[in-house]
Parts: structure tokens; C-alpha cells; sequence
């Protein structure tokens, strides 16, 4: 169930809210949280049924290694660091069954040239994320970081379904005294009121904005087979909007749901265009990953205290990790390898003590992410080719033809060249929704906006298009 | 302040989806409700018109297909053929999977006596069983009679933006020919002067050259072509004994049939055209009409706009034929029929055309 849908919106969230807080309000603390596991779980099983068993048994799994890990280690007779191995090697076991292995069988026959049959499995949701999520609690368990977690709790910071999907990547630390506060489990009105006023911008970023451009971009990487030089900066662009408003948006969604239960999720975006250089990226998009690869995989290489030398390699290493968990393929790999060589470039002009003015380092900045994204959203290495020969110039400059063909994209490329311009100044110039969210007061007029932004999505939510003629 | 910011958004947002479902179930752009008497649909978008022109127009005949036949005017049907009420339900570029839809929807609200319909190769080539647009190109919510669903249809811009768009026409553009429902779905007027032997020329040098053969050959063979007929056409046919079915071969310009043979798909094409008739022939209520050996028409290439879209004219002329009962095919003639057109194809030389 996605949250732009009608059953999430006029269904699930209403009723489990409701549900919820009544059985808080007859003090069913338990019978509450198990209900929200519940309809968690429901969420989740809404696409495939099929997977519930996996998320089941690997929350299971990684509850009692955890504990076992922490407080009742005396109980256990193993080594902790064997147990702790074992407890990784497991999440990523099944996240590299499920994820990785046809594209290991794929390069594994281009190597040998065998014909081993590909597995063609289906990837189960949200798999990326609640591996890291449990991984996390489990290193953190042998750290002794951990408290004795209650088992519900447990559940509840697993399945949480505003997070289940598409994160943000949740701590237990920041979780677990969430769901076992007393505080939380009466209804919060500002709480409820921001939470709706975030979710209707979220709703309107992914569902009126993000789909809209999306479009053009499906458009040039996926249809085309050559594009001339606007045609592969619109398809650029175009894509590199398209993502950041349909995550962020999706994100804001997370955040508002979680907020209706007075749960805060961590901020996740920070209008990563306006970096000015690649760190600072890094610091605003998708914070919450990047949170979880500093800690548990930069700063166990070694991080910064190993030397210059170190620092790049746990770089380089950190990000092209990143880019794997993103997605089985060398585009992936290339991706995050981009983003290392950035980081590290940028260390190094740094450690020189060399400056630039903001709108140089800005404009660097911007053309290298939205180029590096080529590389992330092509299906194929010809698509991406195909995308930055268009790009810099090889075609010779045309019009957007091809983009906007008749029945496609329906617009005139003067429109769609403005379309993306205005996101592009509303993406650099305005406040973002965390920003917002800071601001927000309780008035008609807020009332209003929230209420405009979300109506305008619901009618976005089925869209009838318009195969005007002539296609035959 | 904080409940009524809460309660405020809440009453904002259904205030608003109620306005917004409640103007589109006024104006009703796509015709699901009853017939309008006051605004005339825009007869655009048939894949979603078509629904509401099922339920709730008065029709006793119902002309189907593709773009071959939606410039046949109602009138003409009405006044050639003798039928009384006609309505068109064709689609561009229809998949036999879609004029199933159209057809069998049509079946559930009207008894129907006639059914022009034109059997275009392109209809039977894509996958058995589907839409020529894909999933919910056809959407359920409009085909259905089920209420509960039709908030997919209200709470919706596009109904917006087509209920707004209908207004304007009726308020400010009467005479528009989108609101013509003698003209319904034509394109005769948009490509009024597209028609000629410079830009059927100019579409054969723009055919595509390399074509995917494996996939040609997958999906044009016959037991493609066949299996979508059998799944699609026949059922109907055989269901519905009480209606009188009209079928033709659009008579493609020679072109078509040239590029037929050339991509070596024409042993095929009168295979499926023989498949057909052999099928068809004991059901007493149907007729096929080949007009695509009608030499005056297929080599008079000024009337194309393409290789096989031809002028409005030639629909007239269609309906003449069908009323004379000329060019039926029968099993005395099929085979002749189909000798015709391969004698017709290999004797036709383009080299001459280029030098007008």
C-alpha cells in the first residue's frame, strides 16, 4: 500500500489512528501497540503476502541475537563476536539472496561464460531498510549501547509502517524510549495538526510534482533512442527533480503519518540542491543513510584517525557500498564510486586550503550530482551513455521534439523547459518542509494551504490520459 | 485553536472534494450518469467516452472498430445502411481486446441489430488478450456499473479539466466540430490537408527500415492473429445471434499491402482473411466485405493521407458498397479475392509515381 493511495489515506491511516488512541484511552497499552503492529504488518502484506514470513522471521531473529548479545549474554554460551558475526552474516545473507544474486550469476556467467539460470526473485519491500535498521541494533547490542529492549517495542521499531517502506532509516535509539514513553500515548493536537500540514506537502511534492516531471525523464532514458542536447538536459533534469521531490515527499509523508502518533521521525532531506559542495550533499540528502554508513561502516574502517591516505580509501569504500545497497548493478557501483571520488577530491582541494566563490562551488556541485544521477537511474550502461552523449553536445542541438512528442508528455517544449526552471527556483529558493514544519502555526490561513495542497493531490491520484489521436 | 485547526482542515478538504465531485457529476463530461440535454459531451477520448456513451445514450446499432472507421458520419449510416439509431464506439488504434470491451459493455444496457465494424490487421497483432494501451486503459471504474468506485471518476482533475472543457465548448464554441455527435471521433477535419500522393510517398520513404524480424514474425503469425480473433471477435459473434454483423477489409492504399509483402507478412495476412471467412461462414448473421482488391479506390492514391488512412469519401463509398452488397466475400470468390491482390501487388510499380 502506497501512501498516495485512496485506501492509505481514507482507510488505514484514519482508522488505525482512531483504533489506536481508543485502545490507549481504555488503557490497553499493549492491546494498542500490538494493534499498530498489526496494521503495520497489514501495510506491508498489502503488495505480496508472500514476504511477512521473511519480515517475521528476520525481526524474530534479530531480537533474540540482540538481546542474547546484551543482557542475557551470561545465559549464552558462544562468543559474543562469533554471535554478533553470525547475526550480521545472517541479515546479509537474506538481503544478499533476495538482492544480489542474479547479478552475481549474471557477471559470474559473462566471466566464465557459463549459463547458470538467473533466480528472477522478486525483491521483498523494504528489505534494504530494515536489514540496516536490525544490523545497526545488533552492533550496537555488542557495544553494550543497547537497554534491555520489551519485545512489542521491538516490533514497533521494525514495522513502524510510516518508516517500513522508504525509511527515513530509523536508530532503535532514537525509537525505542519513543514507543515506551507514557508521554506519547495521549493524542497531541499540535502534533496531529503539523503532522497533517507535513503530509499534505509531502503528498503534493511526490503526487503533483514529482509525477508530473517524471514523465520526461521516463520519457528520454527509457523510450528514446537518441536525444539531442536540450532533450538529454531535460531528461537530466528532469530526473534529478523527479527524485528529489518524489523521496523527500515520500519521506514528508513518513514524517507527518509518524507525527499523528507522536512519533518523530528523523529529517531525512534539508534541500540537498543548495550543497555547496559534495559533503555538504551528502550532510542534506538522505541524511539518514548517510548517518548509518558513517557509523557503521566509515567509522569501522576506521574513519578519519588512520591517516590521509586511509581516509580515501574508507571514502571510496563507504560510498561504492552505499551505491550497491542502492540498487544490483554496475551503474550502482559506478554511482557510488562517482560520489567516493567526489568526497575525496573534495578533502583533498580542501586539506590545500583552496576556496571558491558560493556560486561557482554551488554550480559544481549541482552539475556533478545531476550528472551522477545519470548513472543511478539508467536501466542500462547505454541508456546512461545515451543520456550524457545528448547532454554534452555530440548530438547536434535540437528541439524537444522528441520529448514532447504528441500524446506522450502533451506540452510545448517552451512549457516544459519553464516547468522544470520554476521547480528548480522553488527547490533553491524556498523553504523546505522541515523548514516549514519549524514555522508552522496553527491559522486559517496554514489550514487553508494544507488543506489546498492536499485536495489537489487526491484529484491527482487517478489520472486519465489522453491518448489524443493520432497513434493508431 | 488546536482541535479547530484540525477540525478546519478536515471540513476544508471534504468541502472542497465534495464541490469539485459534485461539479463533475453535473456536468458529467464522460457520460456516466444519463445523457446530458443541456451540454453536449466532447466527443474526444473514446477509450473513456465510450463507457458513459453505452450506458446512457439511446442506440440500437453500433459502429465499431478502428481509425478506418471513425469518419463514417452517423448520418450516412443512418440514411445508406437503413439503420435507425447508430452510435460509433471505434478507438484509433484498437487491439481486438478493446472493441471486446466496447462491444460487450454495449451488450449490457442496449439490444443491438447491426454492428459495422472493420477487421484492421494492426487489431489483431499485439498480445492475445490485450489492451492496445495497456492495463486500465479501459478503466473498471467507468466501465462497471458499480457506484462505490466512481470517486475515481469525480475526485478527479482530468474529469476537472474535461468538465471545464466542455463547458467552454458549449458556452463559448457551439459550433465545434468535437461536439458534433454525427461526427463523433472524426479525424477527417484535422488532417483535411494532408491528404495526397506527395505525403503517402513521403510516409513509405519513412517506413521503418530495420524491424525487429523475431518479434514481426511472433506476433503477425497466424496463430497470433488467429488467437486474438477467436478470443475477441468470435465469442460475440456466436453470442449474438439477433445482431446483424458488418465486417470489412478497409481498403488500404496498395502500399500498405506492398509492405506487407516485403516484410513477408502477406502470406499471412490472407491466411488470417481466409482463417476468417472459413470461421465465420456458418454463422448466418455476419457479412465480410473485402474492399481492399478495389482497384478504383486502393490505387487512386490522392485519397491517402498515409499508407492506409484514407479520405472521408471513401467511408461513404464504403457504406454504398455494403448497401449493394458488393465486394462480399463468399466461398466462391475467396480465393480469387486473395490471387487478386497478390497479382495486384507484384504488377504495381512505385518507380512511376516518383515522377509526377
Amino acid at each position: 500500500m502506497l501512501f498516495n493511495s485512496y485506501e492509505f489515506i481514507f482507510l488505514l491511516l484514519p482508522l488505525s489512528f482512531y483504533i489506536y488512541f481508543y485502545l490507549l484511552e481504555k488503557r490497553l497499552i499493549i492491546g494498542a501497540k500490538g494493534f499498530l503492529v498489526f496494521v503495520s504488518l497489514f501495510f506491508y502484506s498489502w503488495w505480496n503476502v508472500a514476504y511477512l514470513p521473511i519480515i517475521l522471521t528476520s525481526m524474530l531473529f534479530n531480537y533474540i541475537i540482540g538481546n542474547s548479545l546484551n543482557e542475557n549474554f551470561k545465559k549464552v554460551r558462544i562468543h559474543k563476536k562469533t554471535l554478533l558475526a553470525l547475526g550480521i552474516i545472517f541479515n546479509l545473507s537474506l538481503l544478499g539472496y533476495f538482492k544480489y544474486t542474479d547479478f552475481f550469476l549474471e557477471n559470474f556467467n559473462s566471466v566464465f561464460d557459463s549459463s547458470i539460470p538467473l533466480l528472477h526473485l522478486a525483491l521483498p519491500l523494504a528489505i534494504s531498510f530494515f536489514t540496516f535498521q536490525q544490523i545497526a541494533y545488533l552492533v550496537d547490542s555488542y557495544r553494550g549501547e543497547t537497554a534491555e529492549y520489551d519485545f512489542l517495542n521491538y516490533s514497533l521499531f521494525v514495522t513502524f509502517f510510516p518508516q517500513l517502506i522508504a525509511g527515513p532509516i530509523v536508530h532503535h535509539a532514537e525509537m525505542m524510549p519513543q514507543f515506551a514513553s507514557k508521554w506519547n500515548m495521549l493524542k497531541r493536537y499540535r502534533n496531529i495538526a503539523t503532522g497533517l500540514f507535513i503530509f499534505s506537502i509531502g503528498l503534493f511534492k511526490k503526487v503533483v510534482i514529482a509525477d508530473s516531471i517524471a514523465v520526461w525523464a521516463t520519457q528520454g532514458f527509457d523510450q528514446e533512442e537518441v536525444l539531442t542536447l536540450i532533450e538529454a538536459w531535460v531528461t537530466s533534469l528532469s530526473y534529478t527533480f523527479q527524485l528529489y521531490f518524489d523521496f523527500s515527499g515520500y519521506t514528508d509523508m513518513a514524517i507527518g503519518a509518524a507525527l499523528l502518533f507522536n512519533i518523530k521521525l528523523p529529517i531525512n532531506f534539508n534541500s540537498p540542491y543548495k550543497a555547496l559542495d559534495i559533503q555538504d550533499f551528502w550532510r542534506r540528502w538522505h541524511i539518514t543513510l548517510s548517518r548509518f554508513l558513517r557509523d557503521y561502516i566509515y567509522i569501522p574502517l576506521g574513519g578519519n584517525r588512520k591517516g590521509p591516505l586511509r581516509v580515501y580509501v574508507n571514502l571510496l569504500a563507504t560510498f561504492i557500498l552505499g551505491g550497491i545497497w542502492h540498487g544490483a548493478g554496475w551503474t550502482f557501483v559506478f554511482w557510488g564510486f562517482l560520489h567516493g571520488m567526489a568526497l575525496v577530491i573534495h578533502r583533498f582541494w580542501k586539506a590545500l586550503g583552496f576556496t571558491m566563490p558560493k556560486v561557482l562551488a554551488w554550480f559544481i556541485t549541482f552539475n556533478f550530482v545531476n550528472i551522477a544521477w545519470v548513472f543511478f537511474r539508467a536501466k542500462e550502461w547505454g541508456d546512461a551513455v545515451k543520456v550524457l552523449n545528448g547532454m554534452f553536445g555530440i548530438n547536434a542541438l535540437g528541439s524537444l521534439h522528441a520529448i514532447t512528442k504528441f500524446g506522450v508528455a502533451g506540452k510545448s517544449e517552451f512549457l516544459v523547459l519553464l516547468i522544470i526552471f520554476i521547480t528548480a527556483i522553488v527547490t533553491l529558493t524556498l523553504k523546505n518542509s522541515m523548514q516549514l514544519r519549524q514555522s508552522f502555526v496553527m491559522t486559517s490561513r496554514t489550514a487553508l494551504i494544507a488543506a489546498i495542497l492536499f485536495v489537489i493531490s487526491i484529484l491527482h491520484f487517478n489520472r486519465i490520459s489522453t491518448f489524443l489521436y493520432f497513434n493508431f | 485553536m488546536r482541535r479547530h485547526w484540525i477540525k478546519t482542515f478536515i471540513f476544508l478538504v471534504f468541502t472542497f472534494l465534495a464541490l469539485i465531485s459534485g461539479f463533475n457529476f453535473i456536468v458529467d463530461p464522460l457520460q456516466q450518469y444519463t445523457k446530458q440535454k443541456l451540454l453536449k459531451p466532447v466527443y474526444l477520448n473514446p477509450r473513456y467516452l465510450n463507457a458513459g456513451i453505452s450506458k446512457s445514450h439511446k442506440y440500437d446499432s453500433v459502429v465499431l472498430g478502428t481509425s478506418m472507421s471513425e469518419n463514417f458520419l452517423l448520418d450516412d449510416v443512418s440514411s445508406v445502411l437503413g439503420f435507425k439509431a447508430p452510435v460509433k464506439l471505434t478507438i484509433s488504434g484498437a487491439s481486438a481486446h478493446d472493441m471486446n470491451k466496447v462491444l460487450k459493455t454495449a451488450y449490457k444496457y442496449k439490444e443491438i441489430e447491426n454492428v459495422l465494424c472493420d477487421i484492421h490487421f494492426y487489431s489483431y497483432t499485439g498480445d492475445v488478450g490485450g489492451f492496445s494501451k495497456g492495463v486500465g486503459s479501459l478503466p473498471d471504474y467507468l466501465y462497471d456499473d458499480k457506484a462505490l468506485n466512481d470517486y475515481k471518476y469525480l475526485m478527479n482533475i482530468d474529469t476537472l479539466k474535461l468538465s471545464l472543457r466542455t463547458l467552454r465548448y458549449n458556452i463559448f464554441d457551439r459550433k465545434n466540430i468535437v461536439l458534433d455527435k454525427n461526427r463523433m471521433y472524426q479525424w477527417q477535419h484535422i488532417f483535411e490537408n494532408s491528404f495526397g500522393l506527395k505525403n503517402l510517398l513521403k510516409d513509405w520513404g519513412n517506413r521503418p527500415k530495420d524491424l525487429d524480424i523475431k518479434s514481426i514474425q511472433t506476433s503477425r503469425s497466424p496463430e497470433n492473429l488467429q488467437a486474438n480473433f477467436n478470443l475477441d471477435i468470435l465469442p460475440l459473434i456466436k453470442k449474438h445471434p439477433e445482431t446483424n454483423f458488418y465486417l470489412y477489409y478497409p481498403p488500404y492504399s496498395i502500399f500498405e499491402y506492398k509492405q506487407f509483402r516485403n516484410r513477408s507478412w502477406l502470406k499471412n495476412v490472407l491466411m488470417f482473411k481466409e482463417y476468417i471467412f472459413e470461421t465465420v461462414s456458418k454463422y448466418p448473421n455476419v457479412k465480410i466485405y473485402d474492399f481492399q482488391t478495389a482497384k478504383e479506390i486502393t490505387h487512386n492514391l490522392n485519397k491517402y493521407k498515409d499508407l492506409s488512412h484514407y479520405h472521408q469519401n471513401i467511408n461513404h463509398w464504403i457504406l454504398q458498397q455494403i448497401k449493394n452488397d458488393r465486394y462480399r466475400v463468399t466461398n466462391k470468390n475467396i480465393h480469387d479475392l486473395n490471387k487478386d491482390i497478390l497479382y495486384q501487388v507484384d504488377t504495381f510499380d512505385e518507380g512511376t509515381l516518383y515522377e509526377y
